[in-house]
């Protein structure tokens, strides 16, 4: 067998169970043989890599709302729900407030990129205004909620706390700019991803006063 | 046996003659509980730890097949737990005593694992600190700071106000944080991105050939030291802040051709040092961006 | 529930049925969309796409083929779809690589003696390595070599014979080595280069 046949053969058949011809091949080439020992080790290394991984659970509430949202979902609690009341659903459960605020990014940036440039400044206030509402609703439910009561444990909370007034000092700001210009499309983009780590924080800061008490 | 067919199988974990071990660590007294537990592994093992207290996790390596766990409890008010299955080890603490000062919920882990190890680490205000691993981590911390050595891997790192240093780090890293700041110093990562709101970035080290490096931080300073080997290309734009260029010999027009230009409501710097073969993305909403070679 | 109840009350619009197929298989499709992007962001954004695509068509599953099948079918074209908008130049199924050597002798790839791989390769860099192979190339490693599928299974989400899928494997495999092998020279270049720096000049 010559090097051209060898490779054939494992184009054709792999590289096992190897023929007794290829068998003999490698041990007299080593040009071969060093290319079959590469490859076999990728192989392997490649079998170790995880063929299953767990993706983030608000794709799946992603997915749902807008099959909800087209109808193509039923059955979900009885009737079907207009899009944005399913927030109001979602938020009963705190750990799906990321998730909430996230699909509302969608919508947001959908609004936002689908409409004619005139209109831009005419929608401005109205793409942020769910996302306001939900956060502040969180917020809500947040101060309502008994955190852990205990003296110094609270250097977490007050880690959290402290952080949530940055954040929302951030938001203001960046608030602030979008209103004088609108069009400016850092500020919007930085506005958005600082909505998003707000709910992030509320959702922490729930769990935490959860599995405290 | 045919290959596809053992792959298909291993994607189911294996519990091979290890079982379940479960064992709660309840101490008869009150003061702080030493105790140590040995797990024999046969791959690369999976360790998760998930601290509800407080507490340092610090993980080194060494060549045995074995991951033995140091736990240090302050009271019996917190318990910890630990599980094997397979290769996959499982620690958790929580509070079984509501009223629990910050002392008594303190746990501290020490471990030591395969040089081969996946880690997630979850805990609130104690110290993260990993040396010496290969494999994937997800590092999660409150307050705590993260510090990683000579670590490689996929690496994703989130914090709401705790700080990273990732020094002489490999493979891909995912910084995100509220207020923290995150300084990855030597590294030979090929591809980072580091968000921050209110912290600061300083990256100080090479950029791998194809890397690609995206650092943002909302209101804090944004810090990029280069040697006279790199060859990036740099996108770099504030909308309320400075950008601060100290390499302008350095960099060139975009060597690729492409012409930038920021929008008129944002500050910008284009350029390519070298031959433009990594990619390089710096943004501050309302800090400084600032560029410099390394002496 | 068995999955052929779940698609049948899929079919018929049930939140439940849809949640089941999603837990069933998501955790393979993200797997695969990961290798294919290398990032989170854009693999869970196709994942997404993926099943919408595949939940907004079940009506029309009769299976002539395996759902599972199906389905990654979608995602592959999905995936595929979107590397072919971001990326020049368009790597198709059929691409062929160096030209085949006109002699009897080795291919220039095969051998390549001056470095052997063998310990020099870790799990970065090989999932590194995987991100630079051409779309076509890389769905067809990840699809067998790392998700394990049979090459008849293959052929059918690709839509190509299984003579193809056996042949771009190779080719994958042989590309694949080529990559590893310049990671690992460029490496030993990076550690020649910081030992140089940490020594400092002579005298």
């Amino acid at each position: 067998m010559q090097c051209r046949e060898l490779e054939v053969f494992f184009e054709e058949e792999g590289l096992a169970p190897l023929s007794a011809a290829a068998r003999q091949h490698l041990s007299e080439c080593h040009a071969c043989k060093h290319f079959f020992d590469d490859v076999t080790g990728i192989v392997a290394l490649a079998h170790q890599l995880p063929a299953e991984l767990d993706p983030p659970e608000h794709i799946w509430i992603s997915i749902r709302n807008e099959l909800v949202r087209e109808g193509t979902i039923h059955g979900l609690s009885g009737d079907r729900l207009p899009w944005w009341q399913s927030f109001a659903e979602l938020f009963r459960n705190r750990s799906l407030a990321t998730a909430a605020v996230a699909v509302v990014m969608i919508v947001v940036a959908f609004l936002l990129g689908s409409k004619p440039r005139e209109q831009v400044l005419q929608v401005q206030e109205d793409p942020y205004a769910s996302t306001v509402t939900a956060l502040s609703q969180q917020e809500h439910d947040l101060a309502n909620m008994q955190l852990a009561s205990t003296g110094e444990n609270s250097a977490v909370d007050a880690s959290l706390r402290q952080n949530l007034e940055q954040v929302n000092e951030f938001i203001a700001d960046c608030e602030r700019r979008v209103r004088a210009e609108p069009s400016d499309e850092l500020a919007r983009e930085y506005l958005t991803n600082a909505y998003q780590q707000k709910a992030q924080l509320l959702s922490a800061m729930m769990d935490r006063g959860g599995s405290l008490n | 046996m045919k290959l596809s067919t053992v792959l298909r199988r291993s994607a189911i974990l294996p519990v091979i003659g290890a079982g379940v071990l479960l064992s709660p660590w309840m101490a008869a007294n009150a003061a702080p509980q030493r105790v140590e537990k040995h797990f024999t592994v046969k791959g690369r093992p999976v360790v998760v730890i998930r601290n509800v207290g407080n507490g340092r996790i610090e993980v080194k390596s060494w060549k045995n097949s074995e991951v033995v766990v140091t736990g240090t409890k302050a009271s019996e008010k917190i318990a910890v737990e630990t599980e094997q299955a397979g290769d996959r080890i499982d620690v958790t603490s929580s509070i079984v005593d509501s009223t629990a000062n910050a002392r008594e919920m303190e746990a501290n882990f020490q471990l030591t694992v395969p040089e081969e190890t996946e880690l997630q680490l979850k805990t609130q205000t104690g110290l993260i600190y990993v040396e010496q691993v290969t494999g994937d981590m997800t590092l999660d911390s409150v307050a705590g700071d993260v510090h990683l050595k000579e670590v490689s891997g996929y690496i994703i790192v989130t914090t709401t106000g705790g700080s990273l240093v990732c020094t002489q780090c490999a493979g891909k890293l995912e910084f995100s944080s509220i207020s923290g700041s995150a300084q990855v110093l030597q590294p030979s990562l090929s591809n980072v991105k580091l968000r921050t709101m209110t912290g600061n970035i300083l990256f100080d080290g090479d950029f791998v050939h194809t890397g690609l490096y995206s650092m943002r931080s909302g209101k804090g300073l944004v810090e990029v030291r280069f040697s006279g080997n790199d060859s990036f290309d740099l996108n770099a734009q504030t909308a309320t802040g400075t950008v601060d260029n100290q390499a302008a010999e350095y960099l060139k027009p975009d060597s690729h051709g492409v012409k930038h230009m920021a929008s008129k409501f944002s500050k910008g710097l284009f350029g390519t040092v070298g031959m433009g073969f990594a990619k390089v993305e710096l943004s501050s909403y309302s800090g400084t961006i600032r560029i410099l070679k390394r002496d | 529930m068995s999955e052929a109840d779940a698609i049948r009350l899929a079919q018929a619009g049930d939140a439940a049925a849809f949640e089941f197929l999603y837990r069933l298989h998501g955790r393979r499709v993200y797997a695969l969309c990961l290798r294919m992007v290398g990032n989170p962001s854009d693999a869970e954004d196709l994942m997404q796409e993926a099943f919408l695509q595949l939940f907004r068509k079940i009506g029309t599953f009769r299976g002539e083929s395996a759902f599972s099948t199906w389905l990654h079918r979608m995602t592959v074209n999905v995936v595929l779809m979107r590397l072919r908008k971001k990326t020049l130049p368009v790597a198709s199924l059929e691409e062929t690589t160096e030209p085949d050597e006109e002699t009897g002798g080795p291919r220039k790839d095969m051998g390549a003696p001056d470095l052997k791989l063998t310990g020099a390769v870790d799990r970065v860099n090989l999932e590194r390595s995987i991100e630079k192979l051409p779309p076509g190339y890389r769905t067809v490693f990840v699809l067998h070599d790392v998700q394990g599928y049979e090459h008849n299974e293959i052929a059918d989400i690709m839509g190509c014979s299984v003579g193809n899928s056996k042949s771009q494997l190779h080719k994958a495999r042989t590309r694949l080595r080529d990559l590893l092998q310049e990671e690992v020279r460029e490496q030993a270049r990076n550690e020649r280069q910081i030992a140089k720096t940490q020594t400092g000049p002579a005298g």
